[in-house]
């Protein structure tokens, strides 16, 4: 039903077979390694990097142009305040307006940079399931000194599960009441204040039921934030480890050449 | 597995309804960035009234966690942060500095509103207004450093366009604050 909200596409390739903490750890160094990328030269290598990454994943490359939809708009501002805005050698000038090659350099360089940040960060969530992406963070923070706070990785996991059950839960309760205030009359299109108090109210009340009947299910059944094992189990297999030293391989050289 | 380290932070009974309370408020800040009120130029949202309402509801521990498991379903690939994006990537660019900037304004104001008993409107609508100079400082300081710009640049686009909506949350924030308890 809410399919719209996962952009997990099913598949059987390499990458979907991937530990979670694999991939979790190849889209951080990925992400690193964009941040850092100034050239040309290192920006083809990483479309490149993706190109095959995203072939062997299977998944349909539409899938990964729709998530930079929602930054679109921001890309093109970005890149049109740089264009604008540097200063430098102009390529034509209207009145106020003159671009110059500078801005549009640095405009194209922050915008493929960040483009890519996404992508990458997708081909995560499109071969893995949240679920199994929520045990990856968990066992990634499980030796982090957690207990200073007061939780342990366990917990942190708990809520992300229960944050994700909410999330449907919130807009399904949402639909409900603002479907029953119209047919009490509410004009949602000419009253905007008035709509927006009589669906959230009604809202939060009920939601902070649900909330309240979460705590005392979990009370009663003695939650305590201790080790709990899992419907999804993890286990690194050997490609994990292979993808893992190719990694390291790769970090290495890139910090001895350059 | 039951080792003795993990047996120091049992849960207790109330700590379990602030954790799913963190949770709920985690999730609420997910929807903020859907719900918008389309007047003037840039539509307001609502994702910071519940980071506001996250610190002074909740207190710094759950209030700062439940913008960590914010982040973590971001990470986690559901399409939580601004305009529906999602992934690592998004922490990293050029907006990263205001997903950031919750965890931290959830912290201080948590923190602020525990050492005051009870604090009127003019004490909870202060310290509202210091974590929303948190969010902006550290949001500006990200885009500004990522995206090249001048500091006056990176204000004019990162801080201008959303003051208004953002006043109006720290005015709902505020009375729910001091109106309502957990």
């Amino acid at each position: 039903m809410h399919s719209f909200f996962f952009n997990y596409v099913p598949g059987n390739s390499l990458i979907h077979h991937l530990d979670p903490r694999t991939k979790l750890l190849a889209v951080m160094v990925a992400s690193i390694f964009i941040f850092n990328a100034e050239t040309f030269l290192e920006l083809v290598t990483i479309a490149g990097f993706f190109v095959i990454i995203a072939f062997i994943s299977g998944v349909n490359y539409s899938i990964f142009l729709k998530s930079l939809r929602p930054m679109s708009l921001f890309f093109i501002f970005l890149f049109f305040i740089q264009l604008f805005l540097s200063e430098g050698k102009p390529i034509f000038t209207i009145g106020f307006i003159n671009p110059t090659y500078e801005g549009l350099i640095t405009g194209l360089q922050i915008t493929t940079r960040f483009i890519f940040l996404i992508l990458f960060a997708s081909i995560l969530t499109a071969t893995t399931q949240p679920v199994m992406i929520t045990s990856g963070i968990e066992r990634l923070i499980r030796p982090l000194p957690l207990k200073y706070i007061g939780v342990s990785s366990f917990d942190i996991a708990t809520m992300m599960s229960l944050s994700i059950r909410f999330i449907p839960l919130l807009f399904d309760n949402a639909k409900k009441i603002q479907y029953a205030q119209m047919s009490r009359g509410m004009d949602f299109k000419n009253n905007i204040f008035k709509s927006f108090s009589s669906v959230a109210v009604p809202l939060i009340m009920s939601t902070k039921r649900t909330a309240q009947d979460i705590a005392i299910a979990m009370e009663s059944r003695c939650y305590q934030g201790i080790y709990r094992t899992s419907l999804f189990e993890l286990e690194m297999k050997n490609a994990d480890w292979i993808v893992l030293l190719g990694i390291s391989i790769m970090v290495l050289l890139f910090m001895f050449l350059i | 597995m039951y080792s003795d380290e993990s047996e120091t932070n049992i849960i207790g009974s109330s700590e379990i309804k602030k954790m799913v309370f963190a949770s709920l408020f985690a999730a609420m800040t997910a929807i903020g960035a859907y719900m918008k009120i389309p007047i003037g130029p840039v539509p307001i949202t609502f994702q910071v009234l519940f980071v506001f309402l996250a610190g002074s509801i909740l207190g710094k521990k759950w209030g700062t966690l439940s913008m960590i498991v914010y982040i973590l379903l971001g990470v986690a690939g559901l399409p939580v942060f601004a305009g529906g994006a999602s992934g690592i990537g998004v922490l990293f660019g050029p907006t990263g500095g205001y997903i950031i900037g919750f965890v931290i304004a959830a912290f201080v104001i948590g923190l602020l509103t525990e050492r005051v008993k009870s604090a009127g409107l003019v004490l909870n609508s202060l310290y509202m207004v210091i974590g929303l100079i948190i969010i902006y400082t550290l949001g500006a300081t990200q885009l500004m450093i990522e995206a090249q710009l001048e500091p006056i640049e990176a204000i004019m686009s990162g801080v201008a366009p959303f003051v208004i909506g953002d006043l109006i949350s720290i005015l709902i924030a505020t009375y729910i604050t001091t109106k309502h308890e957990l």
